[in-house]
């Protein structure tokens, strides 16, 4: 995912055009936004995700975490459209319920990693010299790790739920923001307002907020539509692997773990609650690239 | 001179790994000396199983005792199976290291191919084909992947056992897990590579000699394209890994990345510790063979 995420002058223009509330939709951002098929589609299923996920309590037309075991491992049906699960669960209802889990650890590892992750790139991007060196070298080290590994050995030391795996994912995502914002960072301040601001007598933290930060964020919103992906994928891989959310939390990889058992007979379960995944990590990952696409001028190689 | 440079460059970055990996197994809940002991065992003996593995000790002190032990390659022994955590990891690394290889050759293969039929069909359905297939690629999780081709292969075709180790029909399934996952992405690559190649002068000047277009591809185009490949095979390289632990769980497969996994659940402290420092070591040398690669396939590439 190293591809490169730079900024220059007319972006800045873009950016300002596609920030302000006349001529949003026909800033040029957006039309190459919505001009590529798949970004839509992106976009659409995002957007599915994100109602799934808020409207889930309306949506469900059975109790998620209630079955009624004389109705087990049945196949799709009028009744229950994907099927009941080992318990007699109504599929749908738990996965329309997984859908918010998912959307709760995604949004709150995004956060979790953004915040730190642009406050350590800004500062070894801006400052360089000895601050570089150290976040460098954290950065280098956290890449040195199969990220996965560093998750379960976080869920190990605070324990398997919700929280944990909120930072299990959150500080696999940090690298990645600091890696890109150094980057961009780097290159904006050397843009001529930085050192007109200075020479006005503005302070550093001031201009590294005000002037440097506001110009990068075009790739920080590239990065976190990919990052938020990302995390709906390693939470969901986690609870598979039985160390993140438990069961009969309906999360969307738990279920996979508990359907996988009934593979055989019913094998439903796995394959229908993997679509959703699949699809909501398909789904952030062609709207990051549509983004980038459109962001960066430089990236039209589609 | 570059590689010694690179080494040295390494050294902080597995101090660093092997401390964290250090402090933070001794922060998870759970004494291993109790669990040596039994549920039956007195105070006494579980302080002397604890005296007896070292655990008493400051933690500074333990770590700086389990470097100076790594530096004569011995890793202590495992708590669980009570065998040197050297010999276990090195008897589950050949499974690893076959998984990977066996992925890495699926990925590469199928995603060259891909790649370059695209870029030679340039805008058609087959083109843009691949670029979908490339996000899709990475959106997968592998765990479900890997049930899918369960529930297609073993169950309903009856062609592939549904995991184990031994054969290479045991081979098949995780070596695809593993190997799609990468296959997308390194399409996209060659793709983007291979029409930059085809717009150079060199080419025109080779077309205009008359040689043919299979030979500009293989010779020209490929060649170069290797270069961004192999920089992105050496970056996703944690990813692979990650997938890898997914896979060999899924497979049964008895590979390290699934040791690591179990040996954390199991609080094995010296097992963890062992396996990623191995782990760490592995991902540190395929680094450095990928730079090595570089100025095998591009001349252009050399170190000062």
């Amino acid at each position: 995912m190293a591809r490169s995420l730079t900024l220059n002058d007319n972006e800045g223009a873009a950016a300002e055009s596609a920030g302000g509330k006349r001529g949003f939709w026909r800033s040029r951002a957006v039309r190459t936004l919505l001009r590529d098929p798949w970004t839509v589609l992106g976009a659409v299923i995002v957007l599915l995700f994100v109602l799934m996920a808020i409207f889930a309590p309306w949506l469900a037309l059975y109790d998620p975490t209630l079955g009624n075991i004389l109705n087990r491992l049945q196949p799709p049906s009028a009744e229950h459209w994907f099927g009941t699960d080992g318990l007699g669960r109504d599929l749908l209802s738990r996965i329309l319920y997984g859908a918010r889990l998912s959307a709760i650890v995604g949004f709150s590892a995004v956060i979790l990693s953004g915040a730190i992750g642009v406050f350590l790139g800004a500062v070894a991007g801006y400052y360089e010299g000895w601050t570089d060196t150290v976040v460098g070298r954290a950065v280098d080290t956290m890449l040195a790790f199969p990220g996965i590994l560093l998750a379960i050995l976080v869920l190990a030391v605070l324990g398997p739920g919700l929280t944990s795996v909120v930072i299990a994912v959150g500080i696999f995502g940090i690298p990645t923001y600091a890696r890109v914002v150094r980057g961009t960072v780097l290159s904006v301040k050397r843009l001529d307002f930085v050192e007109a601001s200075l020479a006005l007598g503005n302070s550093h933290p001031k201009i590294l907020v005000r002037h440097v930060l506001r110009n990068s964020w075009a790739p920080v919103i590239v990065l976190t539509s990919l990052n938020f992906g990302t995390a709906v994928l390693t939470a969901s891989a986690l609870s598979f692997l039985g160390v993140g959310v438990q069961p009969p939390s309906p999360e969307w990889g738990a279920i996979i773990a508990e359907g996988r058992q009934y593979i055989r007979v019913a094998p439903h379960i796995t394959t229908i609650t993997g679509i959703f995944i699949f699809a909501t990590v398909l789904g952030f990952n062609l709207l990051g690239d549509g983004l980038r696409d459109a962001l960066d001028p430089r990236s039209q190689d589609r | 001179m570059y590689v010694a440079r690179r080494i040295f460059e390494i050294i902080p970055v597995l101090i660093a790994v092997t401390f964290i990996v250090f402090v933070s197994v001794r922060l998870v809940p759970g004494d291993p000396a109790r669990t040596i002991a039994g549920l039956e065992a007195n105070e006494v003996t579980v302080e002397a199983i604890r005296e007896d593995l070292g655990l008493d000790r400051p933690i500074l002190t333990q770590y700086f005792v389990f470097l100076g032990k790594a530096l004569t390659g011995d890793l202590g022994e495992s708590y669980y199976y009570s065998t040197p955590v050297i010999e276990e990891v090195l008897r589950r690394f050949p499974a690893t290291l076959i998984l990977a290889l066996a992925g890495l050759a699926i990925s590469v293969v199928m995603g060259m191919v891909i790649g370059t039929l695209s870029a030679v069909n340039k805008g058609t359905a087959l083109d843009r084909g691949t670029l979908v297939l490339a996000i899709a690629g990475i959106s997968m999780p592998s765990f479900w992947l890997a049930l899918v081709l369960i529930i297609v292969f073993a169950v309903n075709l009856q062609w592939l056992p549904a995991g184990g180790y031994g054969t290479w029909q045991h081979l098949v399934l995780p070596a695809l897990t593993l190997g799609l996952f990468g296959a997308g992405t390194i399409a996209r690559l060659t793709r983007s590579s291979v029409l930059e190649v085809l717009r150079q002068d060199y080419v025109r000047t080779a077309r205009s000699k008359g040689i043919s277009e299979r030979t500009i591809l293989i010779k020209h185009a490929l060649r170069n394209a290797l270069v961004p490949v192999v920089t992105v095979l050496g970056l996703q390289l944690g990813a692979f890994l990650s997938r890898a632990v997914v896979t060999e769980t899924v497979f049964g497969w008895p590979g390290i990345a699934r040791l690591t996994v179990t040996a954390v659940l199991d609080r094995d402290f010296p097992l963890i510790q062992g396996a990623v420092l191995w782990l760490a070591l592995v991902f540190i040398a395929a680094n450095l063979l990928v730079d090595l690669v570089y100025s095998v396939i591009d001349p252009r590439i050399r170190y000062a």
